[in-house]
């Protein structure tokens, strides 16, 4: 059998290429579908969430539904045809705008204005609050961005993909990744830029 | 606000991504499980498929495959025409052919008709003696 080195591809943590993975589920190898699942769905799950917002049912839905697809599609996948992070990512960002179609709905984040002050505490209770507080206006902030600078600011910003991999998932060019980024960091500052003292952002 | 503090909000969040409900993985790893072809033998992967995936409707076909795949479901499927065919050729043989000698076989001419002749006649009378 081929090493998974032969087959090419990202190697993830288990050291076994994305591909190889796919290749081993193919074959049978009952430690791949393990595998697959606990490299892929964190992406997919995590993807969906912030690309829909605070939902948490519908991105577990979809990220079922795209890591349906992945095991579909595993027995016919094609070495070097296409990177499998790029399709799943593909495959998640296309269920999430048609479930969004779906219901008419664009952007419909709940008001920055409803994130709760941290209270007192220790020091160390306060950071932890304050971050969660901060990270939880980032979601709101990112939800209430439109659809298309999330998705480039979710792609780049917290699934760490390049400006060339975002244009393939997003099927765009790589200057309007890199416009659809600017924008969207710029509408986050401002969308955050009223709760900064709520924030722990003094003087900005 | 600043450039630099939405950089660091977006690093600190990419650093603690949302993890999927322990629910989930369960559900996504069977799924995984039961949709894996069987470990591959001589003769290459064996499906052990135990869900029915969603029809697949090949490009190009459109609406013709669907409306024909249809109807072909509502006869009882393409086997039936297999067998019509069967039954058409067959016909045509003895259509052509003289269809004589079989009438003399099964068949014995009476008051200007035809009777039938049990075939399995002989067979039941050895059965008894």
């Amino acid at each position: 059998m081929q090493t998974a080195r032969d087959w090419g591809g990202d190697v993830g943590e288990a050291g076994v290429a994305d591909e190889a993975l796919l290749a081993l589920y193919a074959a049978g190898d009952p430690a791949a579908a393990r595998l697959i699942a606990e490299r892929f769905l964190p992406r997919a799950y995590a993807t969906a969430l912030r690309l829909l917002g605070p939902d948490r049912a519908e991105a577990e839905d979809i990220a079922q539904e795209a890591m349906l697809r992945l095991w579909r599609a595993a027995p016919g996948w094609r070495a070097g045809e296409a990177r499998v992070s790029t399709w799943l990512y593909r495959v998640v960002a296309n269920l999430v705008i048609d479930r969004q179609r779906a219901r008419g709905r664009r952007g419909d984040a709940a008001a920055l204005d409803e994130v709760e002050e941290p209270s007192d505490g220790q020091p160390g209770a306060l950071a932890r609050m304050i971050e969660g507080e901060r990270q939880e206006a980032l979601e709101q902030a990112l939800a209430a961005l439109p659809a298309r600078q999330r998705q480039a600011v979710v792609l780049r910003h917290l699934e760490g993909l390049s400006n060339p991999e975002v244009a393939d998932v997003m099927g765009i060019g790589i200057e309007a990744v890199e416009s659809l980024t600017a924008r969207g960091k710029r509408a986050l500052a401002a969308l955050l830029f009223g709760q900064r003292e709520a924030l722990g952002y003094e003087g900005d | 606000m600043k450039d630099d503090r939405i950089d660091a909000l977006l690093t600190e969040a990419r650093r603690s991504p949302p993890q999927p409900p322990a629910d989930l993985m369960a559900r996504v790893l069977a799924e995984g499980l039961a949709m894996q072809p069987a470990m591959s033998g001589a003769d290459g992967p064996v499906a052990r498929r135990t869900t029915t995936p969603k029809a697949v409707t090949r490009p190009g076909l459109g609406l013709w495959a669907r409306w024909s795949g249809g109807f072909l479901a509502g006869l009882g499927g393409s086997g039936v025409f297999a067998s019509l065919g069967v039954v058409a050729a067959v016909s045509l043989v003895f259509g052509y052919a003289d269809p004589t000698g079989l009438a003399g076989e099964l068949m014995s001419q009476a008051d200007g008709g035809y009777e039938i002749v049990p075939v399995a006649g002989p067979f039941l009378d050895g059965v008894d003696e």
